[in-house]
């Protein structure tokens, strides 16, 4: 009795992978030529290269939808529909400050496609502002509590480790740690300085031993990305009001807070069309020509290329 | 056990856990898992190295709108594949949308355009011929022809990531087989005449 074979229906026999018909003197039954089979085999890698997963994710963060947002509520709709009621708001004010929009988008094809992307951005971004002001702690201490950590931590995500590294504010100000201390006990509760007293001072950040959980660090960096994308989103926003010298002062501060910020090209890539669009030229194209010996093959260089000239 | 007591207290200092919270942790955790999977997919449907990086951003996006709705009923792959085939095809009709617009849709001039380069691919190793052979395909056989001939993934893990019968994966594979040979055959041709000293 012939059982019904269970799977494969229509084709007699699996193909055979052109490849592998290499090997196989019979190869020529699927007639891969030499030419077809070297062509199959010059297929180019196609892995991410080293730092993209924490680039992206730093990008992505910037554009989810308000903490507070409808959690898997209608899918879409929920998401979306807070989205454009934000947007619907932000359009209100932007429109009173420029007519400037649409001009200067109609100018250059490239400013169109960043105040589109930017559009989407900031309109979630402010969504998040308005409906969580969540009582965000001063946050110009929040790298103190990050400082111990990062060394230890994350083999992957070298970039943003750096930033935390290199965050130039004083890292053991006795004030700062009490109060960054004050902070974590709101944000980061599993933070392992319970040892340490908050006027332990100094001495608590050597104190602050290796095993920093990795979650912790994964999420006060993830607060900080979060944070820094929110300004720059900001900062967008007002170029995208037309306010240029404005957004310059806000890039510049973001510069100050987080000086290796995962977000760094972003930021001065939207400096140097700030400064384009206030006129100084000069100095645009300067920095432009810096960002693009820096980040040679950056998603943004091509964009930034528009200012080098 | 510190770490337990930590964490029962951080339970209690926490702000109050909001689905939001859970939202994000479980949306990491997928991006974590599924980062190079998902870059990997959208450049062997076609999206170019210098749009991957964005083409995720929107894949993920979706991901993190839809999370809620994904009940595990399919793998998780075969729910991510089927997002980046769509933002992969979103981006391929713009890709040719810009291209008509730029070339008026003038095939003859297409032609030579492919031809130069099909030349160009001599010097780099057929890499481009490759991509620009994929890229006649019609999006559905150049994603089993991929995932056969460079992914080498078996018949049934193809039918079972893009949810469609087995049947239907074979079929695809011939059509998609015969199209690549037409259209390096057809670049080869081309190719010879130019190198004949007949440019036009």
């Amino acid at each position: 009795m012939n059982a019904p074979r269970p799977r494969r229906p229509p084709p007699p026999r699996p193909p055979r992978r052109l490849l592998d018909a290499l090997d196989a003197p019979d190869a020529l039954d699927d007639g891969a030529s030499p030419l077809e089979r070297d062509l199959l085999r010059s297929a180019p890698s196609i892995d991410p290269p080293a730092g993209a997963q924490a680039r992206v994710w730093a990008a992505v963060l910037t554009k989810l939808p308000p903490l507070s947002g409808p959690p898997g509520g209608p899918g879409d709709g929920g998401a979306s529909a807070a989205g454009k009621a934000a947007a619907a708001g932000k359009t209100a004010v932007a429109v009173k400050g420029a007519g400037a929009i649409g001009a200067i988008g109609a100018g250059a094809g490239l400013l169109k496609s960043v105040l589109i992307g930017a559009g989407g951005a900031v309109a979630l971004i402010a969504t998040y502002t308005a409906v969580a002001p969540a009582p965000r702690p001063e946050p110009v201490q929040r790298p103190v509590a990050v400082v111990a950590a990062p060394v230890v931590a994350s083999p992957q995500a070298g970039r943003i480790d750096e930033r935390a590294v290199r965050a130039p504010e004083p890292v053991a100000s006795p004030a700062a740690l009490a109060n960054a201390n004050a902070n974590a006990d709101r944000r980061v509760p599993s933070e392992p300085r319970a040892t340490a007293g908050a006027g332990a001072g100094a001495g608590a950040v050597e104190a602050v031993p290796a095993p920093a959980p990795v979650e912790v660090v994964e999420r006060e960096r993830e607060t900080m990305l979060r944070e820094e994308g929110r300004l720059v989103g900001e900062a967008r926003d007002s170029l995208r009001r037309g306010d240029a010298t404005g957004a310059l002062a806000q890039l510049e501060q973001i510069r100050a807070r987080f000086p290796g910020g995962a977000l760094a090209q972003e930021r001065e890539a939207l400096a140097i069309e700030a400064l384009a669009r206030s006129g100084q030229r000069a100095a645009a194209s300067n920095r432009a020509a810096a960002f693009l010996r820096a980040y040679p093959t950056s998603q943004l260089a091509e964009r930034v290329q528009e200012f080098a000239k | 056990m510190t770490g337990q007591s930590t964490s029962s207290e951080a339970v209690l200092n926490a702000p109050p856990p909001s689905a939001a919270m859970e939202r994000i942790a479980s949306f990491k955790e997928v991006y974590d898992e599924h980062f190079r999977f998902v870059w990997r997919s959208l450049r062997r449907l076609g999206v170019p190295e210098s749009d991957v990086a964005d083409a995720v951003q929107d894949v993920f996006l979706v991901v993190h709108r839809r999370l809620g709705e994904f009940e595990g009923r399919s793998k998780v792959t075969t729910w991510l594949y089927g997002i980046c085939y769509r933002v992969a095809r979103d981006r391929r009709r713009l890709a040719h949308v810009r291209r008509r617009s730029d070339d008026d849709g003038q095939i003859d001039e297409r032609i030579d355009e492919r031809a130069d380069v099909a030349a160009a691919a001599e010097r780099r190793q057929g890499l481009e011929l490759l991509e620009s052979s994929l890229d006649e395909m019609p999006l559905e056989q150049r994603s089993v022809f991929t995932l056969f001939e460079l992914d080498t993934m078996g018949g049934d893990a193809i039918a079972e990531m893009l949810d469609i019968p087995l049947g239907t994966v074979y079929s695809r594979l011939r059509i998609a087989r015969e199209q690549f040979r037409r259209s390096l055959s057809r670049m080869q041709a081309r190719d010879r005449f130019r190198a004949a000293g007949g440019e036009r």
